[in-house]
């Protein structure tokens, strides 16, 4: 296994890129996943083994999302304001004391915060995050309503993301002079570029001024200037590690050895380099959806779009503890999820891992 | 590993083994992009310093006159809804972008070095929770954690700092705990206990050095992104209060004027813009000197 | 019993009534030809209403959707007369207190229930107890109202402690629509998602944070006598879309995604003017102007000299001129420019004046000077704290403007003022604990002058939702707008409330800045014969109709 290693060797452009997450992923344990075992049919130990792994992953992932929503019990418990208020209709409630009494005594509020703690844990283990106090909807119907814009959003970032990449890679990656230094200059702008402002550029230039686009809309006309707004920049980031990539690959012997055999440069470029280049990107795609998420607040923001990016925002403010947890929940979900299909994907292109079993076989 | 292990990072390490570009090896003198960014960053520094020898005008002066004025030899960068000088607003924002960048920086390295120290040094079971907690505040969508330390403790510049600080703490912490497990093996170490040197010696000049040697890099590419995602906090109207300038707060407050008055939310952007840019080109170059000074 | 004869209201109710064949007709028979019946119109607005039963709270969202669901008792015409809606005529006895109502019969509410006497009488007393939460409602009615009570099955007595002149336009607001009782039985939370009342429309979902889906009421027989059309409404469907983000709204507009928007930003007034296909519709609501009101509690601002120093530092016409563009006017009277008895010679009764300001500051003792240049007295800064409401929605922009330019502008004299962002549950709070703030924005939309009384009298100083952030009242102004409320007569009405406008204006309890206006704009090539009501300025969909089907 030659997948490079690397705990002490981070990418610096990852790092504050979104401060939520970095790749968090699949190369160590691509190997395991799917080991050169000589056979495409798995032996008994090797189902055992791959249980054995999922049953972990299980666990870890359960582990994971009990403490992020206890750290969100204990902080959305720190905000100043009392909760009975926001259930009683929030800013210009007028509720008489005995109702908030009420309210408090039917939610518990009035009991110790561990005790509370408890209730809401016990809640959790039902899978019942309970009713929103704000928008009075069960929490995961209020998730779900609001996560397929969302996640259409980000979905449609994240392949005009590995568009911009892969043309960029394609077009100026190992070559020198000046279409390379053009193709890395792009690349270093665009991934500089913050959501809040290129999304306020691109609505004034395409909507406002030249009216090619709605400013608002829920249809797909809408979607294409906020899923830019988000995947210019993680499209550069993309471009740029894949960048790297594709110029170390280039340097493989493997190249050499291929152009020996007799593909033609073009050849090379397309299957076997790009491929190599785009590992890391894939990689980093699990990470890069949870950042997306992320970005999405800002972006849903700018364009009034619905989605959970603006349902976050308004459930902190209002004090709104169910629907707080059940967002952080799906957005960890979302990373959890994100990186199993990374791992999949992975598998699936790397010339390496294939190589060893299309031998085998 | 498991699925949720913090995987290492790729790009970087893509760039390790490989020979120094020629471009690397040029002195960042002989480059003028790396010049340019490095003209930008200056500014921004002298800005946030000594704002007065940049801009004449008073920031949070309004003239009720001359709202919303374009841009002009008087207003450079135009004016705002009260007649306030853009141009001066940039400026004097410069300080308090720059405190709230280096001081997220700041407390996001702190955490990071406690955590990875802990982690890298710390024996087996440390390492395992340590690495556990990282998994989690990874997994915890960073703006969330922004969103409710500002509704606990307000809108300041101080409670951005510890947002975007906290929220960037996992990538540095990862980082700061491979470097350190890295390190921990080398020669370096060794050489220094069969020297006989306490552990603590061991640990103030060779590891911690070595550990932040490479982090030197991220601390300047993370000082921009901090200084963005300070902006976003702004934009979204978790910014300092009003009027203070602040470039978050400023895009935040042009947004609504943008038919009428582009250049309101122009400028504070690109400011950003070109700030990070520039961190990001300096960043970069000194990547590729580290790289080729390794490599030699 | 004096009997009043509402000869020339019922004739003209009758004769819409029999134009549009009394309701019975098939409606899209008094449509232009080549329009369109039925089809959904897509309303767009900025604040979403907290709770769809106005009884509840009472803020300005709640009635404008109000009106569409709910059918008052009477309506407000232009000229301050009112008209028959679901009372047909009513009497009202000599001494001013005791009103009886005679209903229109046959009307149902859209839960089958009977329209009549006790359905009135039960929201009377919906409204009156606590447990609705009331606050606009109560405010109007708890110092005049006693009870209410079913005469017959169409006759409804109502009884007031003290005369109130201004009940009938009082109750022409959506704020008293009427409800189903059994729908109100069912509590608050439940009236607040899906209020039943008698109107042309039917709530039928309210997804939170996006949108009220309203259907037509097939069976609307109440249109008011000032309506357009008797009968069901023309549009099949109704939805009530929130954007609050100013340029979403407006870009909703011009791609014809929404027919007609609530409050175009005074930033688009110039876009939406050049638009052929955009026409807007000015409301300037009656009632207290938009205001910085001083809380008088406040060590500084327990001094008059200190109050009207900030009155005259303030160039109120400046900062409103520059931060709503010219497309607001300014106002600086306690009560706006079209309420009935609204006296001219308080519109500016403060003209910016910096040397005055600096001059009453000195005055005052506050002649020592901060670090900073604030003035302080006996080591203290005179720092004013001025909390809004962070959100965007409740806080438009050019808010915020005005509240910045104040803030430059108190500090010219040396006035310290500190904005303070602040999220909706601790402005709550805040309106209880008057030792948190020294400055905050309000504004009182209402149909009679009788709202001085409302926002400033002793008696109301702690009922309701603690409008009056000023904490003032004064006996005087008390006894003076009482006694208009007493008398009938319209030269002794206007003497009265003139006294009452100079009696606040001395005072400088609050910083009248603007008359709150509402801006309706609508697609004119989409959509015909949305028209604003003038007791609250609700828009009123009943009448509006599609010229074809939005894009």
């Amino acid at each position: 296994m030659t997948v490079k290693t690397l705990d002490s060797a981070p990418d610096p452009t990852a790092v504050g890129a979104v401060p939520a997450a970095t790749p968090g992923t699949a190369h160590g344990a691509a190997p395991e996943v799917i080991p050169p075992s000589g056979s495409l049919q798995p032996s008994p130990a090797r189902w055992r083994a791959l249980a054995r792994r999922a049953a972990a992953q299980l666990g870890s992932a359960i582990l994971l999302l009990w403490a992020v929503a206890t750290i969100v019990f204990f902080l959305q418990h720190m905000v100043p304001g009392d909760p009975a208020l926001a259930i009683l209709g929030g800013a210009s409630a007028n509720p008489p004391q005995e109702t908030v009494q009420a309210v408090r005594e039917q939610y518990g509020f009035d009991q110790p915060i561990l005790v509370q703690y408890v209730a809401f844990l016990g809640g959790l283990l039902h899978l019942d995050i309970g009713e929103s106090y704000t928008m009075k909807e069960s929490v995961l119907a209020v998730i779900g309503e609001q996560i397929v814009p969302t996640l259409q959003l980000t979905a449609t970032a994240l392949l005009i993301a590995w568009g911009i990449a892969l043309a960029l890679t394609l077009a100026s990656a190992g070559r020198s002079g000046l279409v390379g230094r053009i193709g890395s200059a792009i690349e270093v702008v665009f991934a500089a570029l913050p959501h809040f402002w290129l999304g306020v550029v691109l609505l004034v230039v395409f909507a406002v001024v030249l009216q090619w686009l709605p400013v608002v809309d829920g249809g797909p006309l809408g979607l294409i200037l906020p899923s830019l707004t988000l995947g210019i920049p993680l499209g550069g980031f993309l471009a740029q590690v894949t960048r790297d990539e594709f110029d170390a690959a280039l340097r493989e012997p493997f190249v050499l050895s291929a152009r020996s055999r007799g593909a033609t440069l073009h050849d090379v470029r397309w299957r076997h380099v790009l491929r190599h280049a785009a590992l890391p990107g894939i990689a980093l795609s699990g990470w890069g959806l949870g950042s997306l998420i992320s970005g999405a607040v800002v972006v849903e923001v700018i364009f009034s779009r619905q989605g959970i990016g603006q349902v976050l925002v308004s459930a902190v403010t209002a004090q709104d503890l169910p629907l707080v947890v059940g967002v952080t929940f799906v957005v960890a979900l979302v990373y959890v999820v994100a990186n199993l299909l990374t791992d999949l994907a992975y598998v699936a292109v790397d010339p390496r891992l294939r190589t060893s079993i299309g031998r085998a076989s | 590993m498991t699925l949720l292990a913090p995987a290492p990072d790729t790009a970087l390490a893509a760039e390790a083994p490989r020979p120094p570009s020629r471009a690397a090896r040029r002195g960042p003198l002989r480059r003028p992009g790396v010049l340019l960014a490095g003209g930008v960053v200056g500014l921004v520094v002298l800005a946030a310093l000594a704002p007065g020898l940049l801009a004449h005008q008073d920031p949070l002066e309004i003239d009720l006159a001359a709202s919303f004025d374009a841009p002009s030899l008087q207003h450079p960068f135009g004016t705002d809804q009260s007649g306030r000088d853009v141009y001066s607003r940039v400026v004097h924002g410069a300080g308090q972008s720059l405190t709230i960048g280096l001081g997220a920086t700041a407390i996001g390295l702190l955490g990071a070095l406690a955590l990875g120290l802990t982690g890298g040094l710390g024996g087996r079971f440390a390492d395992v929770a340590v690495t556990r907690v990282i998994e989690v505040l990874y997994a915890f969508p960073g703006i969330l954690l922004a969103l409710i330390l500002i509704a606990v403790y307000g809108n300041s510049a101080l409670t951005q700092m510890v947002a975007v600080g906290v929220a960037s703490m996992p990538g540095y912490a990862r980082m700061v705990r491979g470097q350190v497990l890295s390190v921990k093996g080398s020669l370096y170490v060794e050489a220094a206990r069969s020297l006989g040197h306490s552990p603590l010696r061991i640990l103030l000049r060779t590891i911690l050095p070595n550990t932040f040697r490479p982090l030197t890099v991220l601390i300047t590419l993370g000082i921009g992104q901090a200084i963005v995602w300070a902006a976003a906090l702004g934009f979204l109207g978790m910014g300092v209060q009003p009027p203070t300038a602040e470039w978050g707060a400023m895009l935040n407050a042009g947004r609504n004027y943008i038919q009428q008055a582009w250049w309101m939310d122009f400028f504070p952007g690109i400011t950003i813009v070109l700030f990070t840019l520039s961190l990001t080109v300096i960043g970069r170059h000194l990547q590729r000197a580290t790289d080729s000074g390794a490599a030699r | 019993m004096r009997r009043r004869s509402l000869a020339a209201a019922a004739a003209t109710a009758c004769a819409s009534m029999l134009l549009a064949g009394c309701g019975t007709a098939d409606p899209a028979a008094a449509l232009p030809a080549g329009t369109k019946e039925g089809g959904e119109l897509v309303y767009a607005t900025d604040r979403e209403p907290t709770c769809l039963d106005p009884h509840n709270t009472g803020d300005m969202p709640q009635t404008y959707i109000a009106r569409q669901y709910l059918d008052s008792l009477v309506s407000m015409q232009e000229d301050g007369s009112v008209v028959p809606w679901l009372a047909d005529s009513w009497e009202i006895s000599a001494d001013g207190l005791t009103y009886d109502f005679t209903l229109k019969e046959g009307v149902e509410f859209t839960d089958g229930e009977p329209f009549d006497a006790s359905a009135v009488v039960a929201n009377f007393e919906q409204i009156m107890d606590p447990a609705t939460q009331s606050s606009t409602d109560l405010l109007y009615l708890s110092p005049y109202f006693d009870s209410a009570e079913a005469v017959s099955e169409h006759v409804v007595r109502i009884h007031l402690k003290r005369p109130y002149s201004p009940l009938l336009t009082v109750l022409s607001q959506a704020f008293f629509g009427m409800e189903s009782p059994t729908a109100m039985a069912r509590g608050l939370e439940e009236n607040c998602q899906s209020p039943v009342g008698t109107g042309p429309f039917i709530v039928t979902e309210w997804k939170r944070g996006r949108e009220v889906v309203m259907v037509r009421n097939e069976h609307y027989t109440s249109a008011p006598a000032d309506a357009k059309h008797q009968g069901p409404a023309y549009l099949e469907k109704l939805t009530w879309r929130f954007l609050k983000d100013n340029t979403a709204r407006f870009g909703a507009l011009q791609s014809g995604r929404a027919h007609a928007i609530f409050n175009v930003p005074p930033e688009s007034v110039p876009a939406a003017t050049a638009d052929p296909t955009i026409s807007t519709e000015d409301f300037v609501h009656s009632g207290v102007p938009f205001s910085l009101d001083l809380n008088t509690t406040g060590p500084a601002l327990s001094d008059i000299r200190v109050r009207r120093a900030i009155v005259h530092a303030s160039d109120a016409p400046g900062i409103v001129e520059s931060a709503y563009a010219g497309v607001f006017p300014y106002e600086g009277n306690s009560i706006s420019t079209g309420t009935p008895a609204y006296d001219e010679r308080f519109h500016e009764p403060y003209p910016y004046d910096e040397a005055a300001a600096e001059a009453l500051l000195d005055e005052a003792g506050w002649t020592g000077r901060d670090d900073e240049g604030y003035r302080t007295k006996d080591g203290q800064t005179l720092s004013l704290r001025f909390p809004y409401n962070s959100d965007p929605g409740e806080t438009p922009p050019a808010d915020l403007t005005i509240y910045q330019n104040f803030q430059a502008m108190q500090k010219r004299v040396g006035v310290k003022v500190e904005l303070v962002p602040t999220d909706a549950s601790t402005m709550t709070a805040l309106k209880k604990d008057p030792t948190q703030y020294d400055i905050q924005g309000r504004y009182w939309n209402s149909p009679t002058p009788n709202v001085m009384y409302i926002k400033y009298s002793q008696e109301t100083l702690d009922l309701g939702n603690g409008q009056n952030v000023s904490r003032a009242s004064d006996e005087e102004l008390d006894a003076t707008l009482l006694e208009a409320a007493a008398t009938t007569d319209p030269d002794q009405q206007d003497a009265l409330y003139s006294a009452a406008q100079e009696r606040l204006t001395a005072q400088a309890w609050h910083i009248p800045l603007y008359p709150v206006q509402t801006r309706l704009a609508t697609r004119s090539d989409l959509v015909e014969d949305i028209w604003i009501e003038p007791s609250e300025g609700e828009p009123v969909l009943h009448d509006a109709y599609l010229l074809r089907e939005g894009l």
